[in-house]
Parts: C-alpha cells; structure tokens; sequence
C-alpha cells in the first residue's frame, strides 16, 4: 500500500499503539500538544473514537487525553517499520 | 477583611499552582482549613482566592492559582499565574514559595509545570498529592530520590485525608528565604543567545517596558503570539520594531534545527524522562485496567449513551424538580415573614419598603440558593469522579456545530431550570471563548421563570383542540417555545462564534482523568463556597434591582387619587372593601413612575401589537420575568395574589379590549408577546451573575442588550408576519 498523506495520529486504529514522529500545522496547536506530552518518540495509543466520530481518546504518557480530530491530524506517526 | 489587607504585607506569601485534576483545591483545603477569600483580578476571569495557613504559631498567606498544564501564556487568563508567579501584580504582594502540586499518578505529565516553575526563581516545594492512589495502581515513587534530582523538597501527600500535612508544612517554612532552586533543564545555545538578544535590544528600544526576567524574554520568544510577546508588543513605540525581532530571533532558531513551538516540550521531557528515571515503580500487576474498563462501558455507543441520558436526566430533574420544595419553602418564609409585618406594621410607606422591596428582595435571591447549590453538588460530584469529562467526550460533536464544546452541555442542559446556576457551572468549560459564548446563550434556554409566562397565555388563548389527530395544540404550542428556545440560542452562538474570533486558534484539549471516588469534603467545600459566592456578589444587586423597581412601582402616590376611587366606586355603588382595594392598588399602579412610562412608551410597544399595559408589566418584569403575570393582575384590578391558574386574570385577558373596542390579545398578539419573553433578558439575576462570571459589566450589557433587541424584533416580525397571514 502506497500511503498517499503522512500518517497521522487521525488514521490510528482503535486499541493500537505507535510513535510520534513530529508534529505539524498551527504553532499554537503544535506547543500544547508537544506541553501534554506529545514529542517525537513518543508511543500513543489510540483508546476509542467517541460514539459521534469525534472526539478521540488517546492514550500518552499513562494517561487519558481526549483530542479532536483536527488535532490528531497535527501528529505525525512514526512508520511502523522505522 | 481590613485586618487580613493589613498584615498581608508583614506575613509570607506562598502560591499554589498545578495541573487541572491535580487536586490542588484539597490541598488548598487542607493548608487552610478550607476558609478562603474570593475576589476577581481586574480584567480577567480568573478567580483571586487567597487563605491564611496557620502553622506553629506563624501565618502564611497562600494564594491559589488558577489550575493550567503549562506557563505558556495564551490567554489573558493564563497570563495571571505567570505574572502573580514573577510578582509583577501591584494587587499581588510578591511571593516567597511556590508551592506546585502534582499527581502522583501522572508523575511525568505533571512534572512538566513543575519544572517551568522551577525558573520562576523562587523557592519551592513539590506536594506530591494523591500518594495512595499511585499506591493501589501499583506505582511507587522514590520522593527522596526525586527531591534529590530536582534541588526542592518532594513532599509526599494525600490532601484528601489530610496525610502529609505537617511535613509539607515543615518544608515550606523551611525553605522560606532560602536558596532558588536551580533551572533544571539546559537550552540549546541558539535560545540563549535570543534571549541576550531581544534583552538588549527591549533595553535599546524602550527603557519604559518594564523589567523583565529572562524567563519572561525566553517565553516571549518561544510562545508565538503569546500573552508577553503580545504586551511586549503593545507597549513598543517604534511601530513593528519589536515584533520583526522577535520573529527574526525564531527564524534563526529554526535555522539552528529547533522548532520554536516544541522546542520547549521536547527539552523538558527529556529531562524529566531522566529526572524519574529510577525514580518511579511500576507493578505491571497491579496496573490499574478498571479505569479503562469503565470507559467500555460509560463511553459506549449505546450503553454509555443511555447512561449519559439517566445522569443527565438526574442532573436536570434535580435542579429542576429537587429545588422546589426548598423554593416553595423559603418563597413560604418569606411571605409569612411580609405577612407578619404588614399586620404590624399596617399598610404605610415603611412597611410596603419592608415587605414589596427588602423581604420580596432578599426572599427573591434566597429562593436560588437550592438550585445553585444542588447543581453545583452535583457537577462536584460528576467532575470529581471523572465523568464529567466523559460527558463532555460524548456532546462535544453535537454542541461543535455552534462553537462551543463538550463541557457547555450540562450549563446549557442546567439552563432550562435556572441560567442563573447554569452560567455559575461554566466555570467548568476551560477554553475562554467557549465559556463565553456558553453564558451570553445559556439565557436564552426555556427557564423555569417562562413556564407561569407560556401557562398563562396558553391556557387562555390556544383553543385546546387536537391536531392531526392526536396532538394537543395547547401542548404542541408550549413544546414549540421550548424548541424556539433552543434555535435562537443556537443562532446566536453561531453569530457570537463569528464576531468573536480568537487572534489565536484554542485547540480541544480533554484531559480524561481516571475514574476515582469523589470526596465528599471537596463536593460540600465547593457547594457552601460557590452559596457564598453567590451571595456576596450577585445577591447585592439583585436586591438592589429589586429595590429600585419597586420604587419605580410606589412612587408617586398622591392620596388625592384614592380618594377619587373609593368616591368613583361608591358612586357606582360597588361596596365589596377587596374590589375596591383592588381598584385602588390598581390605580396607584397605573399612576407610578413605571405606569407612566408604560404609557409614555405606548407608541414604541405598539408595532409589536401591545397596548400600554402589556408593554408596562413587560418593563415591571426585567426584574424576574415570572413578576409579568401578578403584575397583570394588579393593572386589571385583580390584587397581587394572581397567578398563572387564576381564572379570573385568564377571563380578564380574554375580555381586554382597545378604546375601539378591537380584542387586544389575537392570536398573534398573544404569540408576540411570548416570542418577547422566551428571548427578553428579563432576569436581574442573570444579569448579576453574568457580571459575576465574566468579571465585567461589559459582558452583564452585552448580554441583556443583544436579547432585548432580539425579543423585539422577534415579537415585532411574528405580530407583522401573523397579522398579516390571519
């Protein structure tokens, strides 16, 4: 499969984890989520989708985060064989 | 209050900051003793809370700062902690400690803040709250060791019981006057050379900036458009001198491999990886999946969303049906209490002062305590153990489509009770755009005020016949006033979404904090001191409102004019002494101040189909909207005891006709009419409380001026519209 766009944190399946790779888009967005704790490296896993579609629950860092859309596309993941 | 100003001065000052969810009010709590002062920084929402810790016969004075994940400064709001934080607040005194609390469940997330505040060159101390927690979860953490690796006292807690107190004690007054702390985190050289560099250049361009630390330069440059860059930029002479630097200096970061918006986060992670590395234990046995396990279910598509709809009925029915027999119960009191010193006190001037203004006043804040107080209870409750945030995951697609967020449901859903605690539980929502939109729309929600409003005029206009077979038209009519609601509010938030626009996107940030067993101490803390809250501030001007109005209803009162009714009545022989007496109360009525301006204002009412008494009772009741139907009563000679069930006002309103003798209340009339009270601010205390809320009078006017033109232009357009089709 050829991937068309970078993946982002938005095409994470339900209960799978991967790393952070960088961030990208607004500034302001980039800072806070880089603040909760979403830097290069990093392994999140995708919890659920909430029952509408959106928001996400991710997990970071021992903890729940909940982050829309929008947001989850800012993050770039690692690819899995990198 | 003068003797606390007095000795802050003399007595130590000590800040406690933290991340949301951290507990940092049980640890205000337990310091205090749980007593604090509330007031507002100027300009800001922010709350200023401050209490006196006693301990070992010294007083510290401890300021709570408002909960945040970070120093970057993005809001006006934010910006309070860093300035209180660096002592440049003049209604601040400057701080010797800082004391930061963080979870110990989320050790490294909350270290984050931690370590910011360990530039702020202050003495601090770590409380590392919620110990036992950590423990059932299979975390332990090494404090000695971190204390060790971070130059500052590591004080492990549990602030909902109290444990840890003395020792956390011990080490703020130890380190008071002691050494800073050193920086834990080193920056690349490309930061620090900005740093020297916008320095000197705030220093060549404009000596009247005033000093700034390089922490503050540091976040100047690292947060773009930030709340320093922003001031720095503001207070810049030299037109766009400054911020060309600024955006030069990021270049070059850029240039030097950094990326200026994560450059920070990736640093200090880092060093925190390190800093606990060795530090924390994890039993992968123990690890807690229950939290996770809840989730399935309370998030579930179907199961999680039938429970959203059980709590949110329960939250709703309890403010809405709960409260009324505490409402029923203090409007009771305070009716007897009126009742006892008119019979004392007779029928003068002191005593309708006492009963109609001051006992009417105070009864009409009173009788929102029990709504205040169990909403309040009850979002305590939900927040503290963790579901509120899950509430907020499940409507934050639905409540997105009009700029706002998740957290506005149970306000805006608490709305259709009372706006008054509805706008008091966005101090729910984090982000300062969506909170405000929340509380200028959460008015417009169908409150419990309309329905003697909608009851009345229903009942006796809408023919009570069936629809399309199975529909009563009266009901169908009412459910429409509630959806009509609903819209408006909706449009409105969409027009406030667009006026409003944020010079800086605020991203979605939902911190889903593990299920927990909520305290009840924090749960009854929060409600009694939210009561208090109230009182103070909003209960003031409602009572002052209350006063005025019924000046405006008293004055004047000229005894020549009941003179002229008792001798008009007699002459038409009317003898029963309580129609008289009505007739009389609805003279002076007429006669008032307010009486006269209904009648002056004729003209103005007239477009929307009104005569001079529907428009007066409409002004007697921006007070409190629900005053409308009494206040009918009296102006058609029927006494202040009617209400929305009286047939006698219903057969009234039925009969009321223009000197022509045209019906006054048509179908579209009577729809205009409730068009204008489902979207006029007719409500002192919405008003008091939003003022409150937003922490400006600005707001309180904007709010009531946008709903009382849109419930005449409402109520003109369906009178213009219905006369017309009809």
């Amino acid at each position: 499969m050829i991937a068309q766009k970078p993946r982002t944190l938005a095409d994470l399946r339900t209960s799978t984890i991967a790393k952070v790779q960088s961030l990208t888009g607004d500034p302001i967005i980039q800072q806070r989520l880089a603040e909760m704790g979403l830097t290069s490296g990093r392994a999140v896993r995708m919890v659920r989708v909430a029952p509408l579609g959106d928001p996400y629950q991710i997990e970071v860092l021992d903890y729940h985060l909940s982050l829309r859309r929008r947001e989850c596309e800012c993050v770039l993941l690692a690819t899995d064989s990198a | 209050m003068a003797s606390t100003q007095a000795t802050t001065e003399s007595i130590p000052v000590i800040a406690l900051l933290g991340n949301p969810n951290a507990g940092k009010t049980s640890v205000f709590n337990m310091l205090t003793g749980a007593r604090r002062q509330v007031a507002n920084y100027p300009g800001v929402t922010v709350e200023k809370a401050s209490g006196i810790i006693r301990y070992q016969s010294r007083r510290y004075e401890l300021i709570d700062l408002p909960g945040t994940y970070s120093l970057t400064a993005r809001s006006p709001d934010e910006f309070v902690v860093t300035e209180v934080l660096l002592g440049h607040r003049d209604d601040v005194a400057s701080l010797q400690v800082a004391v930061v609390v963080i979870d110990a469940t989320n050790l490294e997330r909350n270290l984050f803040l931690a370590t910011q505040v360990l530039e702020a060159n202050l003495p601090t101390v770590i409380a590392l709250n919620m110990t036992d927690i950590a423990k059932r979860r299979g975390i332990t953490i090494d404090s000695d060791k971190l204390t060790q690796r971070l130059g500052v006292p590591v004080i492990p807690i549990v602030a909902s019981t109290g444990t840890g107190r003395e020792a956390l004690l011990n080490a703020i007054a130890n380190v008071i006057g002691g050494r800073q702390p050193k920086p834990i985190c080193q920056w690349p050289d490309a930061v620090n050379e900005s740093v020297d560099a916008l320095t000197s250049e705030i220093a060549r361009l404009n000596g009247s900036i005033g000093p700034m630390t390089p922490y503050e330069i540091r976040r100047c440059i690292l947060d773009a458009n930030g709340e320093v860059e922003r001031r720095l930029v503001t207070h810049d002479t030299n037109g766009n001198a400054l911020a060309d630097f600024i955006y030069e200096l990021r270049k070059k970061i850029e240039a030097a491999g950094h990326s200026p918006a994560n450059l920070e986060a990736e640093i200090r992670y880092a060093c925190i990886a390190k800093i606990v590395d060795g530090c924390i234990h994890r039993n992968p046995a123990a690890r807690a999946r229950r939290s996770e396990r809840l989730d399935n279910l309370l998030t579930h598509r179907i199961l999680g969303t039938m429970i959203f709809v059980v709590v949110m009925t329960v939250v709703f029915s309890s403010v809405f049906s709960w409260a009324a027999p505490l409402m029923d119960a203090i409007e009771g009191v305070f009716g007897a209490l009126s009742g006892w010193v008119k019979s004392s006190l007779g029928k003068g001037l002191l005593a309708t002062f006492l009963t109609d203004g001051v006992i009417a006043g105070v009864g009409g804040v009173l009788v929102f305590l029990p709504q205040i107080m169990i909403l309040i209870a009850l979002i305590t409750l939900l927040e503290d153990c963790g579901y509120l945030a899950r509430a907020a995951f499940l409507m934050d697609r639905v409540l997105r489509l009009f700029g706002l967020g998740g957290r506005g449901f149970v306000p805006l859903l608490s709305s259709f009770a009372c706006a008054i605690p509805g706008v008091m539980a966005t101090r729910t929502i984090e982000c300062p755009k969506e909170r405000l939109i929340t509380i200028l729309i959460a008015p417009l929600m169908a409150c419990s005020a309309r329905i003697p409003v909608y009851t009345i005029f229903v009942a006796a206009f809408i023919p009570q016949k069936i629809v399309l077979g199975f529909l009563p038209l009266q009901g169908l009519v009412f459910a429409g006033m509630y959806f009509f609601g609903i819209i408006a509010a909706a449009v409105a938030a969409l027009v406030f979404k667009s006026i409003l626009a944020r010079r800086t996107p605020t991203p979605f940030i939902l911190e889903l904090p593990s299920y927990k067993v909520p305290s009840i101490k924090l749960i009854l803390w929060r409600t009694l001191d939210r009561a208090k809250v109230f009182l103070q501030s909003a209960g003031t001007i409602i009572l002052a409102m209350s006063i005025i109005i019924w000046a405006t209803l008293y004055f004047p009162r000229p005894a020549s004019l009941e003179t002229q009714v008792r001798s008009d009545m007699q002459q038409a022989g009317i003898t029963d002494p309580e129609k008289i007496d009505n007739a009389v109360a609805g003279e002076y009525l007429r006669n008032s101040a307010m009486g006269r301006t209904g009648k002056a204002i004729e003209p103005v009412v007239k477009p929307l189909g009104w005569d001079w008494k529907i428009g007066m009772a409409a002004m007697a009741s921006f007070p409190a909207r629900e005053v409308v139907v009494s206040t009918l009563g009296i102006i058609y000679n029927l006494g202040d005891g009617a209400d929305e069930e009286s047939p006698a006002l219903r057969e009234k309103l039925q009969a009321a006709k223009w000197p022509d003798g045209r019906k006054v209340y048509t179908i579209p009339v009577v729809l205009s009419i409730m068009v204008f009270f489902a979207l006029c601010c007719q409500c002192g205390g919405t008003v008091a409380v939003i003022k409150r809320e937003t922490n400006s009078w600005k707001w309180a006017a904007i709010a009531f001026s946008y709903m009382t033109v849109l419930a005449y232009i409402g109520a003109l357009v369906v009178y213009q519209v219905g006369t017309r089709i009809s």
